[in-house]
């Protein structure tokens, strides 16, 4: 009787361990996945800030999903969340970049200017579609000074911003727009990108050539005539 | 038989995923056999040290976004302002020729949203990027002190607070009279 005891004792024993050990291991492991996400974003985002010689002070915050009561930290804090919706996408440390970059652009803009910086950043929010295209192209900056390719500006740009119908009558660009804007921009100021093109097989890329023939075109025309205007794209 | 058609059947499916390609002959044909530089990158820098030295610039000819003739990665052209000394000797002599490249420019805008020029990438007597900090950021005159609180003032009349909508920002021009200071630090790109 005692044996039965002692076994069925040894067997609760080795169950119950057996579940604690799996919860700890459920646990733990999305934790451990979460700082080395976050050291991997910090690397990246210091690497770009050190780089770009940006002297105000910025951190960056990994973050699962949306706070809605969080708004603009970057603008507020200087606190750059990179929620899960925005680098789910980013298939590489240069995608990563693209990313930080514009928000490291916004943060720094946020720390000049009158009363610390509050009215900048009222302007940025009052002025949002301006301010996208500006954010696009110095992001791309940012990127090139960190050693970066900046077509991947084009590529995570491609794969995490929707399409609307119009832009119009809303707070942000056709995606459309921003990344015809941002091909231009590295054509002008980064033409060795595009001379050895790294990103040519890349899928998003490809998507990118394939979706955007008719702005593409009005690019061409443009350094056909020598013209430099500004192109209006759509 | 039936092997003779798979293998050609794979022959030209692979042959179309390759065809499948599509590039931008346009850009590459204008870029064919141009000599291009890669940009300069800051990656071995050491910030220790705090020693940094002022370089007085003005420019040779105005820039300004009121005229369309400003784009971006434009090259302007300045002037040393005043000698500059490194360890007591002569290390950049006054009228020496400088030149910047306008990174980019944001339009004046609605509410009172001035225009803004940013300058860098300063070429200066082969002082290499990664001793220099030199972006200038030059705004245009800022309306936003005035147009947000007639805004909010006017917000409660459905309708009212939009018409500052209509007030636009200051253009923003670089005069030659403007002196522009970027500084040298001898001493950032020594690693440890």
């Amino acid at each position: 009787m005692k044996k039965i005891f002692v076994l069925l004792f040894v067997f609760i024993l080795f169950v119950c361990n057996g579940t604690f050990a799996k919860e700890e291991n459920t646990t733990k492991t999305p934790l451990i996945e979460d700082i080395r996400l976050q050291n991997h974003i910090d690397e990246v985002g210091f690497k770009i800030l050190n780089a770009n010689k940006i002297d105000v002070r910025m951190v960056f915050v990994y973050d699962k999903e949306t706070n809605i009561l969080n708004i603009e930290p970057t603008l507020r804090k200087r606190q750059i969340v990179a929620y899960d919706k925005f680098i789910k996408t980013a298939s590489s440390d240069a995608e990563l970049a693209a990313f930080l970059s514009r928000e490291i652009c916004k943060g720094a803009e946020s720390h000049t200017g009158m009363f610390k910086g509050f009215l900048n950043s009222l302007q940025i929010k009052a002025a949002p579609k301006k301010y996208e295209l500006f954010l696009d192209k110095r992001g791309v900056d940012f990127m090139v000074t960190a050693g970066y390719n900046p077509l991947a500006m084009i590529t995570y740009i491609n794969k995490t911003y929707p399409q609307k119908r119009q832009d119009k009558i809303t707070r942000s660009n056709l995606t459309s727009k921003r990344l015809a804007n941002i091909y231009e921009y590295i054509y002008t100021k980064y033409p060795i990108y595009l001379q050895n093109n790294e990103y040519i097989e890349n899928y998003y890329y490809q998507n990118f050539l394939l979706t955007s023939q008719e702005n593409r075109k009005k690019l061409h025309d443009k350094i056909k005539s020598g013209s430099k205007k500004k192109v209006k794209y759509e | 038989m039936n092997k003779i058609y798979l293998l050609l059947l794979i022959f030209f499916f692979s042959i179309t995923s390759v065809i499948a390609i599509e590039r931008d002959t346009f850009i590459e044909e204008s870029l064919q056999g141009k000599v291009l530089s890669k940009p300069q990158t800051n990656i071995n820098y050491n910030y220790e040290s705090l020693a940094k030295i002022p370089i007085k610039l003005n420019i040779t000819e105005t820039i300004s976004t009121k005229k369309d003739d400003i784009y971006d990665g434009q090259i302007v052209k300045f002037k040393v302002k005043e000698n500059v000394f490194l360890n007591n000797q002569l290390f950049i002599k006054q009228g020496t020729i400088a030149t910047a490249r306008v990174e980019t420019t944001v339009d004046r805008g609605m509410n009172g949203l001035p225009a803004t020029i940013i300058l860098d990438n300063f070429q200066i007597n082969n002082i290499p990027q990664e001793k220099l900090k030199c972006t200038i950021i030059h705004k245009g005159l800022n309306l936003a002190l005035l147009v947000f609180p007639i805004k909010w003032i006017l917000t409660p009349i459905p309708g009212a607070g939009t018409c500052t909508n209509l007030i636009l920002g200051g253009h923003a021009n670089i005069k030659q009279k403007k002196t522009l200071t970027i500084y040298y630090y001898p001493h950032w790109a020594e690693k440890v």
